[in-house]
């Protein structure tokens, strides 16, 4: 479904990837796993096009993104959670919600309602303020606002990022469940105990380049990520 | 060979011949709100007298180069064109100036130079009051005239018209809060004080004020018979608006210049509303009577009338194109010629005791004033004592002469005729 | 004269009132660029400027019927909105905020001096005048009632327009998080552009009803410009409500200030005030 070939990206004179290649297949969940400043952020940043690749290509269910404008992303199908959430703060729950669903505007009511099936919480908030909502209903917004518009792959950028740790525990449920539903999800952690408990697959990216991929009890019971990461 | 010579020589002295010109910095305003208050009018005017004077050959052969520049309704621009012409242009004088508010600086500038300024259309009596200046003329009444003038123009006619001692009068001065409107409002305070008239208000506003619908219902509360009112453009009409909407009613307005003077643009927007409204300003030389005019004058300003109207068409000509004209004449015919064939030139000192030596009886200029000014030592000193502006009354966009009694040519309608809109 | 009840006090707060309206519906444009785009047009009331020629050129000129004119002027200045943004804003919107200042002052000074070339310094006017409704004493310029309504019904529709619906709930996001807006599905400049329409249109609107109370001239920017952008700054640049709360007090203290004392003092105390809110809420009454 999506293919990422030997792609290279930074910001000015900073190279932060070089020539990364994976693979997204329908239906799957993978993980892209590595340390902090690892290139993650700007992998996910370069396929939603928020920051366009200085060599290699994105294709998505065959087609390439290069032509294709930041905006008609979503309409393609890729809806990405960005680092750190980045809700519109002073709109409310449920109006970031309409702004997920910005490009597939017929289909809101129907959505909507999926996703306060999937996140009962966000009902009960969805006139407060985002700002105003705890980290983990942040998160949960945040995820429900992607889901809007009805996306084939779902990117998820470091959904535990700066949550307690009870939370962490309740939003990788929620992305269990998500995978559970069907959803083709690329998930960027470092949590990387947590995160392969929930995908099929992963990739190990190390400042910049891919290193290692494979199943997630691969990667796990690998000595040199235990080690390193798992703190075995 | 010798042909040859004579043509080069010829040819030599023609070109010198071209260079002898005498440079005049003029400046007026053709943008912001005093251009559509008189000044860019003023400018017409000035272009006209000195393209009379060009057409026949110059001032004793000496061609007139006239460098205008615009001052934007701004005193720091006016300011700054003031030095850009004597400091860069190297004009030989300074003249014209539309503003009270950028005379009063402009004169201290000008007399720490030592140049000759020649205005031609700021009235403010503050100018020239007590500043001692040498190089600075005005042939333009001043405003202390101006306040008196409609002081002692309703005190008249008090009896007559008003029935009514000048003592029971309830007289409300209103003005822009500029030097103009200051000066004017001061000099209607002295004077209709000194006829015991009651002044039931006295209050300034700024001339670019968005509003001033409380003035007007402080006014209504006040209940004047008489309002004097001195304003530039924007705010006159803003003011009248806002009166006629609120209902003011009184039973006379008396403008003192400036917007009030510019009838055409009054009537395209009140119309019938402005009928019966005094303005007070040096004459408009075409309203003269032509008899009280010494020979040839009259001449002059038809002359005056047909190049203006071939610039701006049909209508009523404000009486800035007068200012613009006479007073330039004046410096051009008179003071210009004295300083070269008497003083030697035409620097500052030429100039200074050319004008000082000025001497026109009354009736010997376009406007009807003659001239002579204060000498050194006068508090005026610089000021033209013969100056004397007149009270205009307009009836249906045609302005008649009612004050002085000495140039009248009709009687005045007081107060406003029944179905007037602001009459009570 | 009674103390207790004042009919022209009353008529100087109702004129106040009316005044507050007029005001407001001048910062609503102005609020809503700057809440959007984050960039001060300095130019607004020039915006307002030409729209008051373009109603006086087609209605007097061309003799449109005054409403057609009207809703062709807001058009016009909605165009022009639209332009200003797309050839000075646009090149500047990463600028730091001073030199987005002085592109758009640039640009007041540009609009001044082509309407000075384009249509002269005479003073022009519509010609039309509104009748004043009476009551008893007191009596108020139709002019104002309807600018009043006018602002009242255009803070009213924006609001509809800023919270029930897409294009305006984006309108709101962006100037949020404006990075993540294509994550949304959303071209910024398309909103940037679609907000400064707006805007124009507003100014459009401030423009058909000044011209019904004022003479037009390239100068008249200078009357509005000044007191709409206090206003904005004094609510909260950027906050609609802010702006529309602040334009009332504004009126109120321009209008009852300049009935106890002098007119100008009305003025005075206004800035005073404003000095004082600046010390002690620095981003406006409703700032944030």
């Amino acid at each position: 479904m999506l293919r990422v070939a030997e792609l290279s990206a930074g910001y000015g004179g900073f190279q932060a990837l070089f020539d990364a290649s994976l693979e997204v297949n329908a239906g799957e969940a993978v993980a892209v796993i590595g340390p902090n400043g690892a290139g993650k952020t700007t992998l996910l940043r370069v396929i939603s096009k928020l920051i366009s690749p200085s060599a290699g290509d994105v294709t998505f269910e065959g087609r390439s993104l290069a032509a294709v404008a930041p905006h008609d992303v979503v309409a393609r199908g890729i809806a990405h959670v960005p680092e750190n959430r980045r809700l519109f703060p002073r709109l409310t729950a449920e109006e970031n919600l309409r702004m997920g669903a910005y490009t597939s505007r017929r289909t809101y009511a129907e959505r909507l309602a999926q996703v306060y099936a999937l996140f009962p919480r966000l009902r009960e908030r969805r006139h407060q303020p985002a700002g105003t909502l705890s980290g983990g209903e942040q998160q949960m917004c945040a995820i429900a606002r992607a889901l809007m518009s009805g996306p084939k792959l779902l990117l998820l950028d470091e959904p535990s990022a700066g949550l307690a740790p009870v939370v962490v525990q309740s939003i990788f449920e929620l992305v269990r469940r998500i995978c559970a539903e069907g959803y083709t999800v690329l998930i960027v952690e470092q949590n990387i105990r947590q995160v392969l408990k929930v995908v099929s697959r992963a990739y190990l990216l190390e400042a910049g380049r891919i290193v290692r991929s494979g199943s997630a009890d691969e990667l796990r019971t690998a000595p040199e990520i235990q080690k390193a990461y798992l703190g075995l | 060979m010798r042909l040859f010579a004579a043509a080069l020589c010829a040819f030599a002295l023609a070109a010198q011949a071209q260079q002898k010109e005498i440079k005049i910095g003029f400046i007026y305003d053709v943008s912001g709100p005093f251009a559509g208050g008189g000044s860019e009018p003023a400018q017409i005017g000035t272009k006209a007298a000195i393209d009379m004077f060009n057409e026949k050959g110059g001032v004793m052969g000496y061609k007139i180069n006239a460098i205008f520049t615009d001052a934007q309704s701004k005193v720091d621009v006016a300011i700054n064109e003031m030095t850009r012409l004597v400091d860069q242009e190297k004009v030989d004088i300074v003249a014209g100036v539309y503003s009270s508010a950028q005379c009063v600086p402009m004169v201290q500038q000008t007399e720490s130079r030592k140049k000759f300024l020649w205005l031609n259309v700021c009235i403010a009596t503050a100018v020239f009051k007590d500043r001692k200046l040498n190089y600075v003329f005005r042939p333009q009444a001043h405003s202390d005239q101006f306040g008196a003038w409609s002081c002692d123009y309703i005190n008249y006619y008090a009896k007559s018209k008003f029935h009514s001692e000048p003592k029971n009068l309830r007289v409300a001065i209103i003005h822009e809060d500029g030097p103009y409107g200051v000066g004017v409002a001061a000099g209607n305070e002295s004077q209709c004080k000194k006829h015991g008239m009651n002044i039931v208000l006295k209050e300034g506003y700024s001339a670019s004020a968005p509003d001033l619908s409380s003035l007007v219902t402080k006014l209504k509360r006040a209940r004047p018979d008489v309002l004097l009112h001195t304003g530039y453009n924007p705010d006159i009409t803003l003011f009248l608006r806002q009166a006629k909407e609120q209902g003011l009613r009184v039973k006379a307005i008396i403008g003192h210049g400036a917007g009030h003077s510019q009838i055409d643009k009054l009537r395209q927007t009140f119309g019938e509303d402005v009928n019966y409204f005094h303005s007070i300003d040096p004459a408009a030389g075409q309203l003269l009577d032509p008899k009280t005019l010494k020979p040839g004058i009259w001449d002059l300003t038809q002359e005056m009338v047909k190049r203006y109207q071939a610039v701006k068409g049909p209508g009523e000509l404000p009486p800035h194109v007068s200012m613009g004209f006479n007073n330039t004449w004046i410096l051009l015919n008179d003071v210009l010629p004295r300083a070269i064939k008497q003083y030697g030139g035409f620097d500052s000192e030429a100039l200074r005791k050319a004008a000082l030596d000025t001497d026109i009886p009354v009736g010997g200029t376009l406007q009807g004033y003659g001239v002579k000014f204060y000498p050194p030592g006068h508090q005026l000193s610089g000021q033209n004592e013969r100056a004397f502006p007149v009270v205009m009354q307009y009836v249906n966009g045609r302005a008649r002469i009612v004050w002085p009694r000495e140039v009248q040519t009709t009687d005045p309608v007081l107060p406003f005729p029944k179905g007037h809109s602001f009459a009570p | 004269m009674s103390d207790i009840f004042d009919v022209y006090l009353l008529e100087a707060v109702l004129n106040g009132l009316l005044l507050g309206g007029l005001l407001a519906l001048l910062s609503l444009g102005l609020n809503l660029v700057f809440g959007v785009i984050d960039v001060v047009w300095i130019c607004y009331a020039e915006l307002i400027m030409c729209g008051m020629y373009a109603v006086y050129y087609l209605h007097v000129q061309y003799h449109w019927p005054l409403v057609l004119a009207m809703l062709a002027a807001i058009g016009v200045v909605a165009f022009l909105g639209w332009l200003l943004h797309q050839l000075v804003i646009r090149p500047v919107l990463n600028a730091e905020p001073i030199n987005q200042l002085l592109v758009t002052g640039g640009v007041l000074f540009f609009l001044q001096a082509a309407a000075t070339l384009a249509f002269g310094i005479e003073f022009k006017n519509l010609g039309v005048t509104l009748p004043s409704v009476r009551l008893g004493e007191m009596s108020f310029s139709a002019a104002r009632l309807v600018a009043f309504g006018a602002a009242l019904g255009g803070v009213i529709a924006l609001w509809i327009f800023l919270s029930k619906t897409y294009l305006g709930t984006a309108i709101r996001a962006i100037s949020q998080d404006r990075a993540i807006m294509p994550l949304m599905g959303v071209d910024p400049g398309r909103i940037f552009a679609l907000t400064s329409a707006l805007g124009g249109a507003l100014a459009g609107l401030a423009a058909c009803l000044l011209v019904l109370q004022y003479d037009i001239h390239p100068a008249i920017g200078l009357s509005f410009g000044p007191i709409t952008f206090l206003i904005c700054v004094l609510g909260g640049l950027g906050n609609m409500l802010g702006g529309f709360v602040a334009a009332f007090i504004f009126a109120q203290f321009i209008a009852v200030g300049g009935f106890f004392f002098a007119v100008e003092w009305g003025y005075v105390i206004a800035f005073i005030f404003f000095i004082a809110v600046m010390f002690w809420r620095p981003r406006g009454i409703l700032g944030k």
